[in-house]
């Protein structure tokens, strides 16, 4: 199931489907979030999806399997600078992003990745709504109730819509900003030390 | 063989009165370095093609109002020249600046200052061309289709609306085949798709019809309509006419770079339709009176090559005449912009089917099928894939359009990669077309 909101989910959803059986869907989410239009796009999609995961449900006679390992809970919340993390969902290797924030000082009060904990704060897939000042908006508030000093975004190459929002949470928040651009590879040895750089800023 | 003219040459034969060096002297050195097709036709295109500036500022002073159409490439243009008092161009097209003046006019600079930097497509200009604001007019209102787009221009764009730039959004959703069993339509390239897409997009659009009836002051009368449609399928079928005598020509007729900009005038007419129409007419009667006298631009074995995406080095398309090439067959995302509109359906409707047909909206895999239907046409004998830097599909899209042409067409496919000023990398494109086209030469013999 791969969700339309950018170029790379598109495309991968043709690789991927032409490297496997496994029943592929691929959600077109509307852009334009509150348009009419839009909100019949959505239903027609949601009726979609239903009658995809009723197919499939079939076929595995209801019993799911987890797709990937649970994500090992976080280190215990130490009080640091409070930050907001941000960027797209994160493969499982890079989550190991919160404990080296961890142990640089860097408190994650608010963790807008996937998975992440999305109650504390705005829908991360809201940057992707045209326009998405609303994200921001969103995000102010967060950072407004939940003491935020910093930003930490950890975001993929190839993922323009969280690179874009660098400029901008830089520009409308005024806290001070790390830029984290991820690679394919596990190795979070750079990143470490750009975080702990980061992290001396504030002592 | 009608040979080609450097700049100086090209203005002492027909530019006596505007030569194009006046463009030069104004920045846009980038001319000097290509070669042109010898002809007074050509002259006026190349014209007409620099002076777009002058005209939508012109219009202006004439107290027309100016719509920034993007991202579309072909469609909302129709709409905004149904009326007399629109002047609708894409400021898409502003991502040749850095081309045209090799750098040299701090746009790309402009746009990474504002957050924009150079892993984004060069069509970050864009934004440093706004930003600057000494280009083109700052349009009326700007329109821009969201969805199923290429995600730099999306944020670019969302970017230029934070800077000050407001825009109006419309949806454009992801092209897909219909589902066993729901009502579908064909467009006019033969793609099926669901009915229930066409409506969504004819709904957007009729908001879109509502911004433009909204700046020009008064309702779209029907009558107003068919003439729309009419003009603009007078441009679509011209330019679909001369892609497909110049590519299918026993000797090639008109040089790549002219057929390029020709591509390029069914977007938005370079901001005056009527003017487009006249030049597309006379590059015809010329390139039927080159076909008619067997004569050419190009050796008559040059090797017939297939272009995927447009180059933001304008170089690029003499450089693969040099190298022995011929371009029989494009894919520069604007196929949808010169297929004729179906006059029998509604406007709006007929619209919705073309916005439909872009060929980036949908799967990649379905674009190379299209691709490879003009390769068989034309019998291209190579194909080359020309990834924008920066450019999100670019990083996907390419491997899945090579396999599948190498699948089905069994011809050589290159892919690289053309940034907005190429002159350090020719020696390494020369040696890699070349090797293509030597690949591509038994096949072209048989």
């Amino acid at each position: 199931m791969l969700a339309a909101e950018c170029d790379q989910q598109r495309r991968m959803a043709e690789v991927v489907s032409a490297g496997t059986s496994v029943p592929l869907r691929l959600l077109d989410v509307p852009a334009t979030g509150r348009e009419a239009a839009a909100g019949t796009m959505r239903a027609a999609e949601q009726q979609r999806l239903a009658a995809f995961a009723a197919a499939v449900g079939d076929k595995t006679g209801g019993e799911s399997a987890p797709l990937r390992p649970a994500v090992a809970a976080g280190p215990a919340a130490v009080r640091g600078i409070r930050t907001l993390l941000a960027g797209p969902h994160l493969i499982l290797e890079h989550r190991e992003i919160l404990p080296l924030l961890c142990g640089h000082g860097i408190e994650v009060v608010v963790d807008l990745t996937v998975p992440g904990d999305r109650q504390l704060g705005p829908d991360p897939l809201d940057i992707f709504h045209r326009p998405n000042t609303g994200f921001y908006a969103q995000v102010a508030e967060t950072i407004r109730n939940n003491g935020i000093q910093a930003i930490v975004v950890a975001r993929y190459l190839w993922c323009d819509a969280w690179h874009a929002a660098v400029a901008r949470l830089r520009e409308a928040t005024g806290l001070p900003l790390l830029d984290l651009e991820l690679g394919e590879e596990a190795d979070l040895t750079r990143t470490a030390n750009r975080v702990q750089a980061f992290a001396e800023m504030f002592r | 063989m009608t040979g080609k003219l450097t700049l100086a040459e090209f203005d002492r034969r027909y530019g006596a009165v505007a030569p194009l060096r006046r463009f030069v002297e104004d920045g846009d050195i980038r001319l000097r370095r290509l070669q042109y097709d010898d002809s007074a036709a050509a002259f006026q295109l190349w014209d007409f093609l620099m002076s777009e500036e002058e005209r939508l500022h012109r219009a202006r002073g004439r107290g027309k109002k100016i719509v920034g159409v993007m991202k579309d490439l072909g469609t909302v243009a129709v709409m905004a020249y149904a009326f007399p008092e629109l002047v609708a161009f894409y400021p898409d097209g502003a991502w040749w600046l850095p081309c045209y003046r090799e750098m040299h006019d701090g746009l790309l600079d402009r746009a990474a200052a504002a957050g924009i930097d150079d892993s984004f497509c060069p069509v970050r200009a864009m934004l440093g061309a706004f930003l600057a604001g000494d280009r083109f007019p700052r349009p009326d209102l700007l329109l821009c289709s969201a969805g199923a787009v290429c995600d730099d221009f999306s944020t670019i764009v969302q970017r230029l609306a934070e800077c000050g730039f407001p825009v109006a959004w419309w949806e454009m959703p992801c092209r897909r085949t219909p589902d066993a069993g729901e009502p579908c339509v064909r467009l006019a390239n033969g793609w099926p798709v669901p009915a229930g897409q066409v409506d969504m997009v004819e709904a957007e659009l009729a908001r879109v019809l509502g911004r433009l009836e909204n700046l020009a002051g008064h309702k779209l009368a029907g009558r107003d309509w068919p003439e729309a449609i009419r003009a603009a399928n007078r441009v679509r079928r011209l330019v679909a006419g001369l892609r497909a005598e110049v590519f299918a020509a026993p000797v090639c007729p008109l040089p790549a770079l002219e057929m390029m900009i020709v591509e390029m005038l069914a977007i938005h007419y370079c901001s005056d339709r009527d003017e487009t129409v006249r030049i597309l007419e006379e590059l015809t009667a010329l390139v039927r009176a080159r076909i008619a006298a067997g004569t050419g631009v190009l050796p008559a074995d040059a090797v017939r090559v297939f272009w995927v995406n447009p180059v933001a080095d304008l170089r690029m398309m003499n450089l693969i005449e040099e190298c022995g090439g011929r371009i029989c067959g494009t894919d520069y995302m604007v196929g949808h912009a010169f297929t004729a509109l179906d006059e029998t359906l509604p406007p709006l409707a007929a619209l919705a089917r073309a916005a439909l047909a872009d060929p980036m909206v949908g799967p990649a895999g379905q674009r190379a099928d299209l691709i490879a239907a003009e390769i068989e046409e034309y019998r291209c004998a190579a194909a080359v894939i020309s990834r924008i830097p920066g450019a999100s599909h670019c990083a996907t899209e390419g491997k899945i359009i090579a396999d599948r042409l190498r699948a089905r067409c069994g011809i050589p496919v290159l892919e690289l990669e053309v940034p907005p000023l190429t002159d350090a990398l020719r020696p390494g494109l020369v040696t890699r077309i070349s090797a293509m086209l030597e690949l591509a030469g038994p096949r072209k013999a048989r």
